[in-house]
Order: C-alpha cells, then structure tokens, then sequence
C-alpha cells in the first residue's frame, strides 16, 4: 500500500549537508504495523515526515526518492521545489521555487489528515493551547469530509421511534458515562444539537413525556434548511477529490488520456462554482449562519470519535483545553484526530515515549484494539523494542539513515541477523531477564555516528564486533534473506561467514 | 559543620512525616485556596551505601520528595535527618507521629529543640550553616537538554561545583576536571566544548561528573535515563553502578520505569499521590509485590518477546488530583481489589445517587417525590426532596435501593454506607469515617499500606 523507495532527505546547515535520511526503502501492506526502530538521530522522524511532507524548507529537501501510496507518488511533481545552487565561495546554497511548494503542498494538503494522518510524540505541543481540544478535532472534519457531512445532513428524515427509545435509555441508564454515550449515539442518529438534547437530558425533575415532547419539538426546529448551499459545498468537494486525484496520477507518470481530460473538466467546473461559494463565504453573518449544520455535524462526528477512543466523557472532553487534560487523555484527543477521517495509513512518532508506563499500557491496549476496528495501516516509530513486540507485526531497524534490517516480529526476536539489531536486544533492560546484579548490563559500545561525516563502508562498522576488512570500505545492501526478512549486512553476504550456517538448512 | 560529620552512621538520610503542601492562590486578592498535598506524610530512609528507588506515576510526588531530601525546597512539616543512627531514626519517628496524632497542624521546627535530634535534622539549620552540608549531597537530573547551561565550556561546568565550595584552587580543580571525565567515559579533548556539541547520553554523563565534582557522599538520581534511547540507558546504568561500587555511594533512584530498578536498586519504595504505599527490598517485591498498585506498575511494563505476554492489569482513569486526594486508602478510586472498607466517601456515590434517587430517570424509584439536591457534607450524603419533608416509608424506600445498588456491579461506594436516616426535612447516607490504612510490616524489611493485609489492632 505504501512503498517508500530510496528516499534521501537531507539538510543543508552551515557546517555542510546532513543526510538524515539516506536511501530509505520499506513497504506496508494494506493492514499492517510496521514498527520502526533506531537509536535518537538516526532519521525515524525525518522518514515520517518526509512521507507526510513537513520537511522544513529550507534548510530540508528530499533529495530523490519516491514514496508510492495507493497508486500515487507523493513525490511527484515536488523535485524542482528546492535545488541546490554553489553560492559564495563553492557553499551549498538552497533555492525554493515557491511557486511550485505552493502547488505541491496544496495537493499534499488533500492527503495528509484525509488518508496519511500522523500523532506527535509530545501531545501537549502539537494540541493548539487557546482552542478547545474537540473543536480542533471537528476543524479536520470540516475541511477533509465535507462531503460526508453533506451528505448526512441531506439524507436527513424525520425523528423515528427507534431514535426516541434511544433518547429514553439516554435519560434513565443507571451510569453516567454511559448516559453520556447514548446521548453521543442518539444526537448523531437524530442530527439533533448536542448542546440542547444534553440540557434536556441532564434536567432533572422532568417526566419521561415531558421530555420526549421537548425533543420532538427541538427536531421540528432543527429541520434541514438552506439545501441548496449543502449541495453547493458538496459538490465543490467532489469535484476538487476528483481533480486532485487526477493530477497526482497524471503527475505520477500513471495516467491514462481519459484522466488527462477529467482533470481539466473538473478543474474547470471547481473554478466557476467556486466563485459563488467564495461569494458567500465572504460575508460573515452569512458564513456563520450557513456554516452552523455543518459544524453541528461534525461536533457529533467527533465525539463519537472521542468515545472510540474510550474517553468516559466526550462530552465534557469536548469543549476542555489541553492544559486541563492529562497527558494520557491529550494522547488520545491526538489519536482521535488522527483517526478522525478514517486514513489509510496513521504515522504514530513515539506517542508513548513521554507517557508513564501505566498510561503507556493503556494507549498499546488501546491501539491494540483499534487496529481490529480500523482498516488502518499504522507505521509505528519507537526507540522501545518492547512496545514494538507487544505491537507490531514488522519491524525495520534504522541506523544512521539507513534501514539494516526488516524482518517478522517473531523472527526477528528470535534470531535478529544485524550486529546491531543484536546489540539493540542485548541492551534492553528487562523486567524478566535475570542479570547477576554485579555484572555490567551488556551494551553496543561508542555513540551514533555524526551523520555530517557518516564512517565509510558500512556505517555500523566502528561499532560492529564482527567490523572485517570489507566493512571499511564497501557499503552492503539490502539483500533478501528468505522468509520475508531482509538484512544489510556482509556476514550474509556471498562470502560472508554467517552466509553459509544460514542459506540451506536454515 | 554537623558534629555528626566525625562518625559515619548507618542511615546516611532518613525523612521523618515529611510533608510539602503548595498553595493554590486564586481570587482577586490572590488568597490561599486550596492546597496541593504533593507530598503527604512520608517517612523514608536510605542506609549508608545502599540503592532506594522510588516508583511511581508522574504526579505522585517522587521529584518533590526527592527535592525536600536535598533541602532544595523548605518542608510544609516533617524533619530530613543525615547521617543519623538506626535506633534514633526509628525512635525520632515513633516520636513524631505520637506528637503529629496529638497536634494535627504541626510545623516543622527551627532552631536547636534540645531533643537529641539537633546534631543531624538538617530541616533545623539555617541556611548558612546548612551550606557545607551541600557538597555532601548532590542531585543529576531528567533532562540532561535542559539541565546543564548552554553558555559554559564542559570545564566551567564541571569546575564550579569544586570551586564554589572552595575545595581546591583553580589549577587543582582543572586537574580533578581532567580526573572526572575519565571517570565518566569522555575523553579530555572533550573539555573545551559546549553542552550542545553532545549527545543525549554524553550529557548526561557530564550530568553525573558534575554531581560527583564535590565528592559528595549521597546522590539523587532523578529519572536519570528517561530520556535517553534504550542502547544509551544501559550505558548509564553500568556506569553509574560502576561508581557506586569505586567510591561506596548511596543512591537515591526516582524513576517510572521498574526495568531500571530491577538491576539498579537493594530497595524498593513504592509512591501514589504523596504516600509510600510498599516497601520493600528489590528481590522480595519483584517476586511478591503485595500491594494492587504495585502489582498494576509491574504488570505494565512491556515485554521484550512477541511470543510472551503478561497478563495486563489496566489502572481506570489517570492519578486523582493531590489537590483533594481520596479519602482512606488514596489509591481506592483505580484498585481492582478494593473493599467497602478502603475509604469510601459520599463523593464516590454522589453522582450515582443523582440517578438512583431520582423519580423521573429511575424506573424503581417511582415511589419518591421529585429529588431537587444531592450534597455532601463531611461523611454524609444528603439528599433533599423539592418541597416535602420525606416520610419513614421513603427513608425505608431509600434504604431498599441502596441495599439493592451495593449488590451490583460497582454499587462498591455503597456497600459502605453506614445508615439511612432522616434528619431536617431530608434523607442523610452516613458513611463511615475514612481511616487510611495502616503501614503493616509483614516480612522483615517488607511494608505495606494496604487493608487487604491484617491491620494491627487499634
């Protein structure tokens, strides 16, 4: 589904060019956790962001490569944005051709939180402080499934009973929280206000008839007005799905002459309604009035997302700021927004790794879950090789912007190939491995590599305890080792000693 | 200088019902609202070579307690003694809580109080004459990216500590630099350069050597390895073993993650909202950890193997607010194994009783007139009927649903109900007074404050 090849990204400092990422390569299959390890300052994050395209320019530019997602390259279209000109005296120099970003990141915008969406490792950071965590959650909606939203609002019937035994069970179940999700459930059947079927909810002293009128008379209300302008931004969306998509084929190198055509006509048709859109859009008492349902729905949209990822009161959650959540619930806004539009793949950069160890329980058991629930694929970035192994189903490890080694979980817990995917395992600090307390824990020796002058040969070698000859100056490549692993490494190599005790029995 | 300098005892810090409450101020004229019981009531002590770890979620108190160790903060009650004999120690609690139990809002005291205790509390000294104690005691922090500054040379770094404490001159303190970094793993080139030039391992190794510069006798550790990678931990952890054993150091590891304590620390204490709830040596509660909360920490750690996994036991919710921590037992809002016993209070049952009592939500109290308000006060639950007095049927009416709620699931809190009365126009759910539990010891060296196991008679 998603096949990052040779991809290079690199930064352009005063002391000379960094390559943090440097011929990458991976794929994940449709469903899949691929987990990604590597020491800090091995490039993990630049790959995610690279495939997510939120390489600061400069100093950053991805250099060559291509990420292949679902048919499309995310990197079309993007490799004239930034090129490197010999400035004063022979020094790099980075120069943007801005109008080229600009259109790139336009069409990047219609895929990044719409099919690639990502969480940060520090979620107090990456939550906007003066906005109420749910309504940055609904912004995603607004923008990326317009569509949806009119479409719901559209399809909209009449109160039904089914939907008032719903209410019932709302205002008489025994615990709150759960009261709190069946009003969650009923306001998203209904299409009804939160706001004002949880004032009634909430209102106590109040017979059951009492309240069923209240509601019925709310639905009357609250009926669909102003259609036309629904089907107005529904149609605008259609249209701009359908040229963005046939640009990034086209510009992928992918398309047929049928697309070529479509494109333009989609495009042209955009441009003349969205005129009238942008007409009304500019005034604000407008704006605001017509906008309403929209937002609605999306409110109702959210907190159902809220309460998949088990927070006990989506309500209330909804309208708090981040500094008064936990760090644990602010993780769980971020998979909530992340998830929000259902990507295919979700980037998750270490959202444990500043959590504590109960909390981080909680967010594994929870990913754990959603896996089941979500068609998702997840790549998953983590220093930890526990967390990959109660997670993950693949795991590629990363040292100095190389990837070494890719194997099964399984296989790779049991007999990792890479000198370094060795050490790395060695090192772990376990609960259940028995050290003689007076004995040093086993460790690789030296530090990472500076990647501004990265070693010759094969970038582990310094480090490596089986370093030959060749490492010095030859760099390995990744090579197939049978059932589905993959290592980088000349011990497997023709002519490498381990070449042997593996190929035929093993 | 303390006279006990002279003599080295066996517990090297001990912490007697240590406390440090920050005030919340709010209002127009910034008073005093609430305060934050960040660390309630902790008698800890750490003999004289040994490794203590204390565990626990962030937000327990481990860091603050750690800081009122050092005297880097004042306690809001409660006395640090150092260097101090095992049998004053236990005699200077014993002592302490006789007099906490008689006088609830008591202060820490200042000046010699001629109680035997002056020649080690260090919380009694002024600050002057607490400054050459200092040296003696020195903390390496989480974060080695923020707690080294940016503007020194790693010398400047390293030599100030030494110089401060006019130890040595300047060119036998270079000569101790140069000793240092070895002893830490850097090399002598590495002098010249700023914090920024390493990486999150080397920091935190110049971290270290800045800590042992004044040749101190006692270090705190907190979480010194969270936020470096799994590789680097274990490159720390050796060395900071390594020194232990070189210069006979006592440690104090605060630290989440129980891996670490496995191969770091002798003993082990256990922290939840401000209190010590378990300890015990390390080998003794890894192989049998007594109390619900430990047992929940250990059972969260990952495993290192895709074939294995441990049985999970999830904690409910986040840590409660220090700022009105649970009645009784703190940790009896999460436990898995708690009784109606641990502590409960009327604001466990109020918003359940906002439904159970209420005529038009629950179908089984159709019988009760109209509930206009539910509200605690102190160990009772009130609940007031809009307009009329209730009668001795509806009191009985109460009483048959909250008999009926505490055999559900989850009717815990009101299990614990006491009596339904009827008192001034309304009905009142009497709970029992919350009692915390007692520290049991039950095997030598093995503390618990739990209720699961027996409580000594009162």
């Amino acid at each position: 589904m998603l096949s990052v090849q040779g991809l290079q990204t690199e930064f352009l400092t005063p002391r000379g060019v960094i390559r943090a990422a440097d011929g990458v390569d991976f794929d994940i299959q449709e469903g899949e956790v691929l987990g990604l390890v590597g020491e800090s300052g091995c490039g993990k994050s630049v790959t995610a962001l690279s495939i997510m395209y939120l390489i600061p320019t400069p100093p950053g530019r991805i250099a060559s490569g291509a990420i292949w997602f679902r048919g499309i390259n995310l990197l079309a279209g993007s490799e004239n944005e930034a090129t490197v000109h010999r400035g004063l005296g022979g020094k790099p120099k980075l120069v943007r051709n801005d109008s080229a970003l600009r259109r790139h990141r336009a069409r990047m915008a219609k895929v990044r939180g719409r099919e690639v969406s990502m969480i940060f490792q520090e979620p107090m950071s990456s939550l906007n402080p003066v906005l109420p965590v749910g309504y940055q959650i609904a912004e995603v909606l607004i923008y990326q499934r317009r569509k949806m939203i009119c479409d719901r609002l559209l399809a909209r019937k009449a109160i039904t009973d089914e939907d008032l035994e719903l209410f019932k069970e709302a205002v008489t179940h025994p615990d709150a929280a759960q009261r709190e999700r069946l009003l969650t459930d009923f306001c998203l059947q209904s299409a009804l206000p939160v706001e004002k079927v949880a004032a009634i909810i909430d209102r106590s002293g109040l017979q059951m008839e009492e309240r069923l009128a209240r509601i019925r008379r709310l639905s009357e209300r609250s009926r669909t007005r102003y259609a036309w302008f629904l089907r107005l931004a529904r149609e605008l969306d259609v249209l701009e799905s359908e040229w963005m998509t046939r640009e990034w084929r086209v510009l992928s190198g992918v398309a047929s002459s049928e697309d070529d055509r479509r494109r333009l006509a989609a495009q042209a048709q955009f441009r003349s309604r969205q005129v009238l859109f942008k007409l009304v859009m500019s005034i604000p008492v407008l704006h605001r009035i017509l906008m309403r349902p929209i937002e609605e729905e999306a409110r109702r949209r959210v907190l159902e997302q809220l309460k998949n990822v088990r927070i006990s009161e989506p309500h209330k959650v909804y309208n708090e700021y981040p500094h008064e959540l936990s760090g644990g619930m602010q993780q769980r806004v971020m998979i909530a927004m992340a998830l929000a539009c259902d990507p295919a793949l979700m980037i998750a950069d270490e959202p444990t790794t500043s959590l504590d160890v109960t909390t981080q329980a909680q967010i594994l058991t929870l990913v754990r879950d959603l896996r089941e629930r979500i068609h998702s694929s997840i790549l998953y970035i983590t220093h930890d090789l526990a967390v990959i192994a109660e997670l993950c189903d693949r795991v590629a490890v990363m040292y100095a912007g190389k990837i070494v080694e890719e194997a099964p979980v399984g296989d790779l817990f049991a007999h990792p190939l890479h000198p370094y995917t060795e050490g790395l395992l060695e090192s772990i600090v376990s609960l259940d491995k028995e050290v003689p307390s007076d004995a040093p824990l086993p460790t690789i020796a030296g530090t990472v590599p500076d990647l501004l002058s990265p070693p010759s040969g094969c970038r582990f070698h310094p480090r490596c305890k089986y370093a030959f000859a060749r490492c010095k100056t030859e760099e390995p490549r990744l090579l197939p080792q049978g059932d589905g692993r993959r290592v980088a490494c000349f011990l497997y190599e023709e002519g490498g000693s381990r070449a042997a005790e593996r190929s035929p029995g093993a | 200088m303390l006279p006990s300098d002279r003599q080295a005892h066996e517990i090297l810090v001990g912490a007697v019902g240590l406390k440090k409450h920050f005030p919340v101020k709010g209002g127009v004229l910034r008073r005093t609202i609430a305060q934050v019981r960040a660390v309630d009531g902790v008698d800890l002590f750490v003999r004289r070579g040994e490794t203590l770890a204390l565990v626990g979620e962030s937000g327990c108190g481990k860091t603050t307690l750690g800081r009122l160790l050092l005297r880097l903060i004042p306690p809001t009650s409660g006395e640090v003694l150092f260097n101090v004999p095992a049998n004053l120690y236990a005699s200077a609690r014993d002592r302490w809580h006789r007099i906490a139990q008689d006088d609830g809002a008591m202060r820490s005291p200042k000046g010699p109080q001629g109680d035997g205790l002056d020649p080690y509390a260090i919380t009694r000294l002024r600050t002057r004459a607490f400054k050459p104690l200092r040296r003696r005691m020195q903390p390496v922090f989480q974060d080695p990216f923020t707690s080294l500054d940016p503007r020194m040379l790693v010398k400047d770094i390293l030599a100030e500590p030494i110089l401060i404490n006019n130890q040595m001159t300047r060119p036998e303190a270079m000569e101790r630099v140069a000793q240092l970094l070895q002893e830490v793993g850097l090399r002598p080139d590495h002098l010249y350069r700023f914090p920024h030039e390493f990486s999150g391992g080397q920091r935190q190794r110049i971290a270290i050597a800045r800590a042992l510069a004044p040749e101190p006798e006692f270090l705190l550790l907190d979480e010194p390895t969270s936020a470096l990678d799994v590789s680097v931990q274990a490159q720390i952890l050796n060395l900071l073993k390594d020194i232990q054993r070189r210069q006979g150091l006592t440690y104090l590891l605060i630290t989440h993650n129980l891996s670490v304590v496995r191969h770091m620390a002798d003993r082990v204490a256990v922290m939840y909202l401000g209190r010590i709830v378990e300890e015990a040596p390390t080998r003794e509660l890894f192989g049998s950890p007594l109390h619900p909360y430990t047992k929940a920490l250990l059972s969260a750690v990952p495993v290192p193997d895709p074939k294995r996994r441990r049985e999970k036991i999830l904690l409910p919710g986040d840590v409660p607010s220090p700022v009105d921590p649970p009645t009784g037992c703190r940790f009896h809002t999460r436990c898995n194994a708690v009784m109606p016993h641990c502590g409960w209070s009327p604001r466990d049952a109020a918003s359940a009783a906002a439904y159970l009592f209420d005529s038009s939500r629950n179908p089984h109290a159709s019988t009760l007139p109209a509930l206009s308000e539910v509200s605690m006060e102190g160990n009772r639950l009130r609940l007031l009927f809009g307009g009329s007095r209730p009668t001795e049927a509806q009191r009985q009416v109460v009483a048959d649903l909250v008999r009926g709620r505490a055999a559900e699931a989850g009717g815990m809190a009101f299990q614990a109900i006491r009596e339904v009365a009827l008192a001034e126009g309304s009905i009142v759910l009497e709970f029992p007074p919350p009692l915390e539990p007692a520290w049991v010891e039950v095997a030598p060296g093995h503390s618990v404050a739990c209720y699961l196991y027996p409580q000594p008679q009162a």
